[in-house]
């Protein structure tokens, strides 16, 4: 299910305001880039997102550990999204949930703020995250 | 006359106000009072449906491929984990879980001859010290950075300075290679969905994801945790991350469904040690907690003594309602006068369990069983003469001023004043 022109126009701007608050950034893909395959190379990770979160930039993950280990192992995380997997919040990225393995949803780098409330950005889980969205070419 | 002078720039107070700061921030930005609401309302079924609702989530956790095992106590619990992992020690990691601390698992283990791994940076920072968390979501709120130095660099053996990104590298590093290589993962619960069976897990690190998914996860929480439905989930996170820590959404959520053809085997060992009697009783309203923390930071006398001055895992104004339940041969018998009946711990809370109030009540139990405290009997017995009249209420009265002129009051007096300011 794609949105409408003018919904999906106002779920970008509102992802690209989260992304940056996120720490996340956010592109759309250019008109000569391809459709990736998702991998590991070295310590980035390519995945393809089930669905990304318009409120917050999250990512978010369905699977079991096979696909998300790797993924929550590597430090340079970047996900390709297509229109219809973006969704206004995450109660409906929680919708699309079948229950099968786990649901991961990734906001950002990973972070602390243990030591007197002073932010440390790349703890365990990746410390670079990237959306990147692809919209059909007009 | 001495004045005492008290410090306003603690580590305590000056990350209460961060956090508080942060909320305010959230809060602003979105429908509070309404997520406030349906919170309040979903965890309000729990309380009256506690029993019904851990039946259905057993049943569907069961259904889903975990193992379910029910304890009634602290002791059942860590015998139950035990059960899990096998006698032979190991490495164990493990992520924050308070029920952890409430039934001593960690010591139970260590006992046992297993090394475990606290693998969030603030909770190992206080196993390295052997302390409890000064605060639910917070373990090191109570330190300086400084402080953090020494003891980290105590534990690894090398000096490392006392620069808050330096010592997360460090403890990183530490804590690496266990937490990928580990086969047994120890972590808790925020949320357990009864109509689902599955559970539901935040954080910011990325170390709670790994235990989580290690071959062997025992997730250890309290049945208080369930919720009746999915849906029920999203307010409940918002105000959760937004109390805690003032963000929007933490870094990751993780819902665990059913465990697929990774190997990973899952148990989710149910504490009850005294949940359901807490429920049952006059204080059921605070069997609603969700664990956030907002009411210490929004303490006065939280803010100045920090959670070790309570002496029970849980602090603060909801440590003082629920520890009675849950630790009760740690809690100590003056507890519900750590309070200045203020207000602000209910006026903040996510989940808007009357926690002042609460505390006045619990005052008058006490008051009531002839369990109060000597040293506030006696207090009140001055107060009453002192409203007399006649040669004793003179005296009262004098005794009273001295009393209060006390250097030791005033210090009590200014902590109030500077609690009022915020």
């Amino acid at each position: 299910m794609t949105p409408g022109t003018a919904a999906l126009e106002a779920m970008i701007e509102r992802l690209g305001a989260a992304a940056r608050e996120s720490a996340v950034m956010f592109r759309r893909a250019g008109s000569a880039e391809a459709w990736p395959r998702e991998g590991i190379e070295g310590l980035a990770a390519v995945v393809i997102a089930d669905a990304i979160v318009a409120e917050t930039g999250a990512i978010v993950l369905f699977g079991d550990d096979r696909r998300l280990r790797p993924i929550m192992a590597s430090r340079a995380l970047t996900a390709h999204a297509r229109p219809d997997a973006l969704v206004p919040t995450f109660a409906e990225a929680l919708e699309r949930f079948d229950g099968a393995g786990r649901m991961i949803s990734i906001c950002g780098p990973s972070r602390t703020a243990d030591i007197e409330k002073t932010l440390v950005v790349g703890v365990h889980g990746p410390s670079e995250v990237t959306i990147v969205l692809h919209l059909p070419q007009s | 006359m001495t004045l005492v002078r008290i410090p306003l720039d603690t580590p305590t107070r000056k990350a209460a106000d961060v956090t508080l700061k942060k909320r305010g921030e959230v809060v602003a930005r979105v429908d509070w009072e309404r997520f406030r609401d349906e919170a309040t309302a979903a965890r309000r079924e729990t309380t009256e449906n506690l029993d019904a609702l851990v039946e259905e989530f057993a049943r569907n956790a069961t259904a889903s491929g975990m193992k379910v095992v029910r304890a009634a106590d602290g002791e059942a619990a860590c015998r139950a984990v035990m059960a899990e992992i096998g006698e032979s020690p190991e490495i164990v990691i493990k992520s924050k879980s308070m029920v952890t601390e409430e039934i001593g698992l960690r010591h139970h283990m260590e006992k046992l001859g297993f090394t475990v791994f606290e693998t969030d940076l603030g909770e190992w920072i206080v196993q390295v010290r052997g302390e409890l968390p000064a605060h639910v979501t917070a373990p090191a709120i109570h330190l300086s950075t400084a402080e953090i130095a020494q003891s980290l660099s105590g534990a690894l053996g090398r000096t490392l300075p006392p620069e808050p990104k330096a010592l997360a590298g460090a403890a990183i590093d530490h804590l690496a290679k266990p937490l990928r290589g580990a086969r047994v993962g120890i972590s808790g619960a925020n949320f357990l969905i009864a109509e689902t069976g599955e559970i539901v897990v935040i954080e910011n690190e990325g170390n709670a994801y790994f235990c989580t998914s290690a071959e062997t996860n025992v997730v250890v929480t309290g049945i208080d945790k369930v919720i009746r439905a999915r849906r029920q989930l999203p307010p409940l996170l918002r105000v959760l991350t937004a109390s805690a820590t003032g963000q929007p959404q933490t870094v990751y959520t993780h819902v665990l469904g059913r465990p697929g053809g990774d190997g990973v085997r899952r148990t989710i060992v149910l504490v009850d040690n005294g949940r359901r009697d807490l429920v049952a009783g006059p204080y059921a309203d605070a069997g609603r907690c969700i664990r956030c923390g907002a009411c210490m930071v929004a303490c006065p006398v939280f803010r100045q003594v920090s959670g070790h001055g309570y002496k029970t895992v849980y602090p603060g104004p909801i440590g003082i309602l629920v520890a009675p339940f849950l630790e009760p041969q740690a809690t100590p018998s003056d507890a519900p006068f750590y309070s200045t009946l203020c207000g602000a711990c209910s006026d903040i809370c996510p989940v808007r369990i009357p926690i002042s109030e609460l505390i006045a009540r619990r005052r008058e139990d006490l008051w009531k069983s002839g369990k109060t405290p000597a040293a506030v009997r006696q207090a009140v017995g001055l107060f009453r003469r002192a409203q007399g009249s006649g040669p004793s209420a003179s005296i009262a009265r004098r005794i009273l001023l001295a009393v209060l002129r006390h250097p030791a009051l005033r210090r009590g007096v200014r902590v109030l004043r500077a609690g009022m300011r915020r």
